[in-house]
């Protein structure tokens, strides 16, 4: 039948210019009128955050071996070394499509999706882990996804025919559209903290029902009745709107009083921070503050693009990332590779920071560290570096070291992962992208 | 509990009784002094007391039904639609029920039925200047999704995730009875102009919407690049068509006709410019003592010529021609100059900017022109003919011959891809990347299509294609994208930018293509390329590079302070659309004010702002309601009927015949006084009716008039036993009722024809599944419908054999004469039949389990017991004559199991018959006034957007003398309640009103 079904989101989801109509859905899950907050704080939802480095790791100061807080951490991953308990160092997955189709696009635009990616200029991939997580369960959040970047997309074609949409973007909304990234973190928390869609929901609404009004003014008593009942159903969803904006401000205060909040964190500038230091720093505390103000549960921050022109003058680092790379055993590379473990530390710590109930946030998160590559210089995509930190809730096995490396390939699914990972989150598929089983050892 | 109580059970539940009477009662008209008028006895009070009374009396009467209330016949006037359902049950001989002790006599029956219409007919004619109730409501779902669709121009459907609208007691889902509207639809209208916007693209001149969502950079480059790649292939530039088309020119000239003519019929007919073949005639067109001298004309003139005297034949001339195309493409090829890239200094990439733009910019120059190196001795092989020879003598005259054969012969007419010109040849990759610059990884544009524009458009076409790249240009942001673009390259991939006096410049920064940081930005990148010694033509490419990208990126910002002002008057446009009305001053005043607040709101994001306006007109109720409807209050008498107003009658109109709002031309004639006669309602009648648009209509009119609305989820059928069947062909089937009804209405054909045709419409999907082979070309194509005339035997033709109707009353691997025969009588038919017993016995799943016995055997046996044999017999015949059609609607002549089939019947008096064709027969002979009474009532329920009313009687009347009076056409019913006295005007103010408080005595 071909029928599109309007999804939603789809025109939201890109957080920083549109966000939610949260209020309809949501009414269900805050209840009518007790305090909506108390029960999303008593059970503190799951959350993943998903960060993205770029061009492969420094393939021989990546290593972890032991457990738990025993563990021994190679220099790039010393960073996490307060972590270790709550640290997962994954080697050896990787996605089948993403190899055997040349260099860096076709590497990169299906990290999160695991799809088989179409050359020339029309897109075709599949959706990824965050949006179809934000699909499920993020559609009750005042945003069902984050979906930030460090480095603006481009478009043009690569050496390998392949778009350089690929490149720019690890979150797809579906397989032919990805998800528009923000890059400005005052546009990012303005969306998260102005209630902007709400507010703009309720000054629509506020003139539909002047119109509304001068309609009834000419109306017969019979006609009244179809009008009022029109009048009624907008101020009902008015009432919903302020309901909603009510209990998402009482979770924020709930959780300010519970810890050390960031809640009260200044707007960010306008406008990009000069440094990149300042502006990865910048986005991890938005996922930070929009996870401990249940704001959203899923987020995604592309710190690099595939071919990054980011450049790292305090690290004393003289080549641009993507050139860097193809140098990746050099003293350099370690710098940029500690320097991304360290925003994945960060975040870590700001979540940990954060107490809800009997937990930290970061008990009840996930960060998930993914690049597209293990090395650089080889564009080796046949097994990728990935972390995880945090317990998910208790779903989650931590402090540990696995290696895929030497499995069948069937068993080292990147995919299979991802698919565990929603499960724990709550969702029930039991596929996603090309893997049919979950990843058993986490 | 009596006998009636279980015939209450049996065939209606109490609370739907109750439910239907209540129901009715409120549609009833209140007619104060009805009831004086009446002054005789009552004709029913007889056989109501000596029939019905025992059960159907007091407080407890069965079904709450008292029929004591109905002994007087002012009573009955008032109530006349409840009344029409109890002479109903009388008429099937339902009520009294078959057990009871007394049962009226078919006289009696007879003369209740008679005295009734009278009744009824006397009241309608009472009555005949009451236009029925209608009133305010909001749109269908099918209504909202048409009119965003004449809104947008985008087939967007927004409402396909609403929850299903209910439809009302004629089985039409338009009418205010039943269009409520729950708070959580007004977050669906929220959610569906949010849709709606995301559609939105924001250009030079005014807002378009995509087919597609665009929100992303990669969707809207996706939108333009398409058009214009789409532009460019449909434009005539294949040289083989215009030698075709100068043999034409020259058979025409012979005859007489004068050259413009000619050339233009010639361009018309075969899709030529114009343009073009008549320049290609001046050129190659020659007689014996104009050919040229020398140059490639003279070898092409002189070639063509013996082409046209050999080839007599039409075929062996095509192919001539083809041969003839080879030679001057190859011959072109070689004329063109060779060009290389310009090198850099060490810093500067290959794959830059400057460097490809440069490159691009010589190739499409080149496009027209002829090398220059000609007559170097190593390339007079390429001369042609004997030119050779000629180089010293006339090199100049030479020059210029083959100059003006490489400028009407371009070596390409337009680029529609590019690969990476820096690469070498078979790394390039061209295939795919459609318009690109072919810069290294970077994203970027490059439009080479001057021959196309210079050669072949007219200005009309030129002036489509300038704007399809300048609204690409804009909407896409290209300059900002492009330039950005290159920064990250310049540090990215190429080295130019590692030194930490470019530290300053970063792609993400917005403002480094303002003019400040830029400029600085290409002074330091300038002083770069000094340093490094570069060519005067590098350092040139270089500075011309920024002097174009600043160039475009100010017309980028010049152009979009402009465009916002226009999108506001946009805005407007789209309001006054959506809301079917001229605007007054002041509501313009408030649409540009909304969208002020908008601003402010969203701290100055224009594309928010135009959002957040777009989601306030399409969720205003002067959109979303029917108004037009509604009695207004201006009027001096309420009570008496008010003539709906020329923007009314538009709607009105536009709504019944295309289900959507009016089109520009329709509120034009409203707006100019021209939509107020019967002459101007049948001018428009005629223009909207040939419109596709009303397919719409017929769509929705005949999805609920023949119950297959919810077909498209139809999940009945089989699908491993039916392997051939699949969502195109359950597609098909939809579309074939309304199909067949359209071409009918084109046509202005008969009713009759729905009964039996001696032909079909059918698409090639459907076509194969008949049986019917595909005719040519162009009915291959899916989307296309066709008429197939049927051999004489062929049992199809109407909508009975429809595979639709077989197949949606097929449960799976059987099916089910019941079941078909239950749609043809009750559906189509419309006569009244009684909802079975709850205790029906189930009959098997498939053909295959029946123990042996057939499904008619097993039929014929439930037709034995007397409370089923009343019904059945009434329609199981019809289903059995279609057994010689299977489940999904094929002809077959054994049934899953592998019995032979047995298509016999017997009619309702009594003859045995056998197959489709009597089936038709008999519809034909003995049911069409049935059929077309329902078929006609069912029409102007659905027009009229109500249930019907006893003053709609008239109007049935009129419709059918119509049809009477114009051979049976279907348009001409349409057309009489178009003009109708119920269609053209609307109940007072205070008529309704009354209505209303009556009500509440109830």
């Amino acid at each position: 039948m071909n029928r599109r079904i309007f999804d939603r989101r789809m025109w939201l989801r890109g957080s920083g210019v549109l966000v939610g109509l949260p209020w309809l859905e949501s009414f269900e899950a805050w209840g009518s009128e007790q305090d909506p907050s108390s029960t999303s704080v008593d059970t503190p939802p799951k959350r993943l955050a998903i960060m993205f480095m770029a061009c492969g790791v420094h393939p021989t100061k990546w290593w972890a071996k032991g457990q738990g807080s025993d563990m021994e951490l190679s220099s790039c991953l010393k960073p996490l070394e307060q972590h270790r308990d709550k640290l997962n160092v994954i080697s050896g997955l990787f996605n089948k499509n993403a190899t055997g189709v040349g260099i860096h696009p076709g590497q990169t635009g299906n990290i999160l999706s695991g799809a088989a990616l179409q050359k020339g200029s029309e897109l075709r991939g599949g959706i990824s882990v965050d949006q179809a997580i934000a699909n499920a369960i993020g559609i009750d959040d005042i945003v069902p996804s984050l979906v930030l970047g460090c480095e603006q997309p481009t478009t043009g074609f690569h050496e390998t025919n392949f778009s350089m949409a690929y490149s720019s973007h690890i979150s797809w909304q579906n397989a032919t559209s990805p998800v528009p990234m923000e890059v400005y973190p005052s546009a990012a928390f303005d969306s998260l903290f102005e209630n902007r869609g709400t507010q703009r929901n309720k000054s629509i609404l506020d003139r539909v029902m002047r119109d509304a009004h001068d309609l009834q003014l000419r109306a017969s008593k019979s006609d009244q009745v179809k009008l009022d009942e029109y009048l009624t159903s907008i101020r009902e969803v008015e009432k919903r709107i302020d309901r909603q904006r009510r209990g998402v401000e009482r979770a924020g205060e709930k959780s300010q009083e519970s810890g050390k909040a960031l809640w009260g964190m200044n707007r960010p500038d306008n406008g990009l921070p000069e440094d990149i230091r300042e502006h990865m720093k910048l986005m991890c505390d938005l996922i930070a503050i929009a996870f401990q103000s249940h704001r959203t549960r899923v987020a995604s921050l592309l710190l690099c693009r595939d071919i990054s022109g980011l450049f790292y003058p305090f690290l004393d680092v003289s080549k641009p990332h993507h050139l860097a790379s193809h140098d990746d055993l050099s003293d350099e590379w370690e710098r940029v590779t500690t320097y991304y473990v360290e925003q994945v530390a960060y975040l870590s710590s700001r979540l940990a920071s954060m107490q809800e109930a009997d937990r930290s946030v970061l008990d009840n998160s996930c960060i998930l560290f993914v690049n597209n590559m293990w090395s650089g210089s080889k564009h080796e995509s046949t097994r990728l570096p990935v972390l995880t930190v945090g317990g998910l809730g208790e779903t989650l096995k931590t402090g540990q070291v696995l290696d895929y490396q030497d499995r069948d390939a069937s068993e080292k699914k990147l995919c299979g992962l991802y698919l565990s990972l929603m499960q724990k989150m709550g969702m029930e598929s039991d596929s996603f992208g090309d893997a049919q089983v979950p990843l058993q050892e986490i | 509990m009596g006998v009636h109580s279980v015939c209450g059970k049996r065939f209606l539940p109490h609370s739907l009784l109750v439910f239907l009477f209540g129901w009715l009662l409120s549609v009833a008209y209140p007619t104060p002094g009805i009831c004086q008028s009446v002054q005789e006895t009552s004709f029913a009070r007889d056989f109501l007391a000596k029939y019905c009374q025992d059960c159907h009396q007091g407080a407890d009467a069965e079904a709450k039904f008292d029929v004591t209330e109905y002994f007087d016949d002012g009573v009955i006037a008032e109530r006349l639609e409840s009344w029409d359902f109890v002479l109903s049950r009388i008429e099937i001989a339902d009520m009294p029920p078959q057990d009871a002790s007394l049962r009226p006599t078919a006289q009696e029956i007879d003369e209740i039925l008679r005295s009734s219409r009278e009744l009824r007919r006397r009241e309608a004619n009472l009555r005949r200047s009451d236009p029925g109730p209608n009133s305010i409501r909001r749109l269908s779902h099918a209504e909202y999704n048409a009119a965003i669709e004449a809104l947008t121009g985008a087939a967007i459907h927004p409402a396909d995730s609403f929850p299903i609208d209910p439809a009302n007691e004629a089985g039409f889902d338009n009418s205010a009875q039943t269009l409520s509207l729950p708070p959580s639809l007004v977050g669906k209208y929220l959610d569906g102009a949010r849709l709606v916007s995301s559609h939105a693209l924001l250009q030079t001149q005014r807002i378009a919407f995509a087919p597609y969502p665009v929100l992303s950079d990669t969707d809207r480059d996706k939108y333009f690049v398409h058009k214009i790649v789409d532009f460019y292939r449909k434009q005539p530039t294949d040289l083989r068509k215009y030698l075709l088309g100068l043999r034409q020119f020259q058979q025409q000239l012979a005859l007489g006709i004068p050259k413009d003519a000619a050339v233009n019929g010639i361009a018309a007919g075969s899709g030529l410019s114009p343009k073009y073949l008549r320049t290609l005639a001046d050129r190659i067109l020659a007689e014996e003592n104009q050919i040229a001298a020398f140059g490639p004309w003279r070898e092409l003139q002189t070639r063509f010529k013996e082409t046209i005297a050999n080839e007599t034949d039409e075929k062996q001339y095509e192919i001539a021609c083809e041969r003839l195309v080879e030679w001057i493409l190859k011959t072109r090829e070689s004329l063109t100059p060779k060009r290389e890239m310009l090198k850099g200094p060490r810093d500067l990439h290959q794959g830059t900017q400057s460097l490809i733009l440069r490159y691009n910019d010589q190739l499409a120059a080149d496009r027209r022109t002829c090398r220059d190196d000609l007559f170097d001795p190593e390339n007079r092989s390429l001369l042609v003919g004997d030119d050779g020879q000629r180089v010293d003598a006339d090199s100049t005259e030479l020059q210029a011959a083959y100059d003006d054969f490489c400028s009407i012969i371009p070596n390409a007419f337009y680029v529609s891809e590019r690969g990476r010109p820096y690469a070498r040849e078979e790394k390039q990759e061209a295939a795919g990347r459609l318009l690109s610059a072919g810069f290294h990884s970077m994203m970027g544009y490059y439009r080479d299509d001057q021959p196309l524009m210079d050669l072949v458009l007219d200005q009309i076409d030129v002036e489509e294609l300038d704007g399809l790249w300048r609204e690409f240009e804009y909407v896409c942001e290209l300059p900002v994208r492009q330039f950005t673009g290159f920064l990250w390259f310049e540090r990215a991939e190429s080295r130019y930018l590692w030194e930490s006096r470019f530290d300053f410049a970063r792609a993400e920064d917005a403002s480094i293509v303002g003019s400040e940081l830029f400029s600085r930005f290409a002074t330091i990148y300038i002083e770069k390329l000094r340093e490094g010694e570069p060519s005067s033509q590098v350092q040139q490419a270089v500075e011309d590079y920024f002097k174009l990208m600043r160039k475009r990126l100010d017309k980028h910002f010049e152009l979009k302070s402009i465009a916002q002002s226009k999108h506001v008057e946009e805005l407007i446009h789209l309001a006054e659309r959506a809301y079917r009305k001229p605007l007054s001053a002041k509501d313009r005043e408030r649409i540009a004010n909304d969208h002020i607040a908008f601003l402010e709101i969203s701290g100055g994001d224009h594309r928010v702002a135009i959002d957040d306006s777009i989601a306030t007109i399409l969720t205003s109720p002067w959109f979303l309601f029917r108004w037009d409807l509604q009695p207004t209050a201006e009027k001096s008498d309420a009570s008496a009927p008010q003539g709906l107003n020329p923007i009314e009658l538009a709607s009105r109109l536009s709504f019944a015949l295309w289900g959507s709002i009016p089109d520009n031309e329709l509120m034009q004639s409203a707006n100019h006084g021209k939509l107020a006669s019967e002459e101007d309602i049948a001018r428009e009648f005629k223009r909207m009716i040939a419109d596709p648009r009303s397919k719409t209509m017929l769509k929705e009119f005949m999805g609920s008039w023949l119950d297959f609305r919810q077909f498209h989820s139809h999940k009945g059928v089989d699908r491993e036993e039916f392997v051939s069947f699949d969502d195109p062909l359950q597609q098909a089937m939809a579309d074939e009722p309304v199909e067949f009804l359209w071409s009918i209405l084109k046509q202005r054909g008969s009713l009759r024809d729905c009964l039996d045709s001696s032909y079909v419409f059918v698409n090639s999907r459907l076509a194969s599944h008949y049986g019917l082979s595909a005719i040519d070309e162009h009915s291959a194509d899916p989307s296309n419908w066709y008429r197939v005339d049927l051999d004489a035997a062929d049992p199809r033709g109407g909508l009975t054999t429809m595979g639709i109707f077989l197949t949606s009353n097929s449960p799976g691997l059987r099916t089910s004469p019941v079941k078909r025969g239950y749609w043809i009588i009750r559906r189509l038919v419309g006569e009244r039949i009684p909802a079975p017993p709850p205790n029906v016995p189930e009959l098997p799943k498939s053909e295959r389990d029946t123990q042996g016995v057939t499904l008619r055997e097993l039929l014929a046996a439930h037709r034995e017991h007397p409370s089923c044999a009343a019904c059945h017999q009434r329609f199981d015949f019809a289903g059995l004559l279609l057994e010689g059609f299977d489940p999904v609607g094929r002809l077959r002549e054994e049934d899953l199991a592998g019995r032979k089939i047995e298509d016999t019947g017997t009619l309702p008096d009594g003859r045995n018959v056998a197959g489709s064709e009597s089936l038709k027969t008999y519809l034909q002979t003995e049911r069409y006034e049935d059929f077309r009474l329902h078929f006609c009532r069912s029409l102007a329920a659905f027009l009229l957007g109500r249930t019907l009313i006893v003053s709609d009687d008239l109007l049935i009347e009129e419709m059918i003398a119509q049809m009477d009076s114009h051979e049976q056409r279907i348009d001409v019913a349409i057309q009489a309640v178009c003009t109708s006295t119920q269609f053209r005007n609307k109940r007072g103010l205070e008529q309704a009103r009354f209505k209303r408080e009556g009500l509440r005595d109830e």
